[in-house]
């Protein structure tokens, strides 16, 4: 879990402020999610992605970690589809748009693992964005959501993912 | 600092000038040796030359078992060819060269890293670090917040998941960022004698203000090498496995 915040630049340009979001008991995976969204961020490159401007682990109290990404406006695919019933032509569109950026962030070697409605945002010219890499996997990189969704005994305690999304 | 972290040469200047060459194409501004200098190879003054040439500019070293044992001690704890190889090693030593080897630490630490040779668990026991218990036993000597061994031969990254610790292996070249919520044990491969069959000589960039390690393997001249070690009367095995990295 994460509090987002709309900053701003000293020259007006909107940026996204992520900070972990901790209360009693925090799961370990809301940390390994920030972890693992700063490597991965790190080294996706494209307009399918936001882009990663710093990051940093030294912010005020417990929370510790921050990290600094461009401001993607949206709307996103769940305000999207609260227009359903949409023409066929901008459902096309919008499956094309959806897939061709997965196929970009593939190609970089990355499994998003948490693709619902909600992490695809859209730009102006309709380009789609992939949002929220924190339970994503590079294939050069560990796995750190993975190793904080196992139990100690190394048996997964629940699938990576939002239920109503993952995979059967 | 970029550091170009080198362990396990073992007396194997081609090995060496090729990792050495490499680090300094990819920017590295200081060398740290993380032991076993000598031993096995055919060229200790030339690679000790080298080193001590690196460790007056600044970089920093720490012995190894093979250093101790071309000293004079542990043979009795080597195999026959390691127990051969030490013997000969210590007949080509001056005074300088045994002076250097023996003032060298165990393990030194440099600012929230730490270097040791086998395990940061009791460095004199030269422990080999082949498993997550070990590397834990590792980790939970020392406060540092990064750990580089070598004595292995096999590069390996460790790092402290929850109560545990997980272990990864990374490709080579590509620069793996120690995320300073954790902490992390980073077993460097062999420059002179690669153990994971791959024959290319074994490094690591380490890059403090990034906390980003790369590891990378250089292919060398290993035939001449094997050339020098048959021509000083070395055991040919130890010749023959440079070609196999084994």
């Amino acid at each position: 879990m994460a509090t987002l915040w709309r900053a701003v630049d000293a020259d007006g340009t909107a940026r996204l402020l992520k900070r972990p979001k901790l209360g009693p008991g925090s799961h370990p995976a809301c940390f390994a999610g920030f972890e693992t969204e700063r490597m991965v961020l790190a080294r996706l490159g494209g307009p399918h992605v936001p882009a990663l401007l710093a990051a940093g682990d030294d912010g005020p109290d417990d929370s510790g970690s921050w990290l600094l990404e461009e401001w993607i406006g949206g709307p996103s695919l769940a305000e999207a589809a609260r227009r359903a019933p949409l023409p066929e032509a901008e459902v096309v569109r919008l499956g094309i748009a959806v897939a061709t950026a997965l196929h970009a962030v593939h190609r970089q070697n990355v499994v998003h693992r948490d693709l619902k409605p909600q992490h695809i945002l859209f730009r102006d010219d309709g380009t789609a964005v992939l949002i929220d890499f924190g339970l994503a996997v590079h294939g050069e990189l560990p796995d750190f959501a993975a190793d904080a969704a196992d139990a100690a005994d190394g048996v997964r305690e629940m699938p990576l993912g939002t239920p109503a999304y993952v995979a059967p | 600092m970029k550091t170009a972290i080198l362990s396990d040469i073992h007396s194997n200047l081609e090995a060496l000038n090729a990792c050495m060459a490499h680090a300094r194409r990819q920017g590295a501004e200081r060398f740290a040796f993380l032991g076993d200098l000598v031993g096995y190879g055919a060229d200790p003054l030339a690679c000790l030359d080298l080193i001590r040439g690196e460790v007056a500019r600044g970089g920093l070293a720490v012995r190894g078992n093979h250093d101790e044992a071309a000293l004079g001690g542990l043979c009795e704890d080597l195999n026959f060819i390691a127990r051969d190889s030490a013997y000969w090693t210590r007949t080509r030593l001056g005074a300088a060269e045994r002076e250097f080897l023996a003032a060298l630490p165990l393990q030194q630490r440099d600012g929230d890293a730490l270097y040791v040779h086998a395990s940061a668990a009791n460095p004199p026991a030269w422990e080999y670090i082949t498993g997550l218990l070990a590397a834990k036993r590792c980790l939970a000597a020392t406060d540092a917040a990064i750990v580089f061994a070598g004595h292995v031969h096999q590069p390996l990254l460790f790092y402290t998941s929850g109560d545990g610790v997980k272990s990864f292996d990374a490709r080579n070249g590509v620069a793996m960022p120690l995320s300073a919520r954790r902490r992390w044990l980073a077993l460097l491969g062999s420059v002179g004698q690669p153990r994971d069959g791959n024959p290319a000589a074994a490094y690591a960039l380490f890059e403090p203000a990034a906390r980003q390690l790369t590891q990378h393997r250089v292919p060398y001249d290993h035939a001449a090498a094997a050339r020098k070690i048959l021509a000083a009367g070395l055991p040919a095995m130890l010749a023959r496995r440079l070609a196999y990295g084994e």
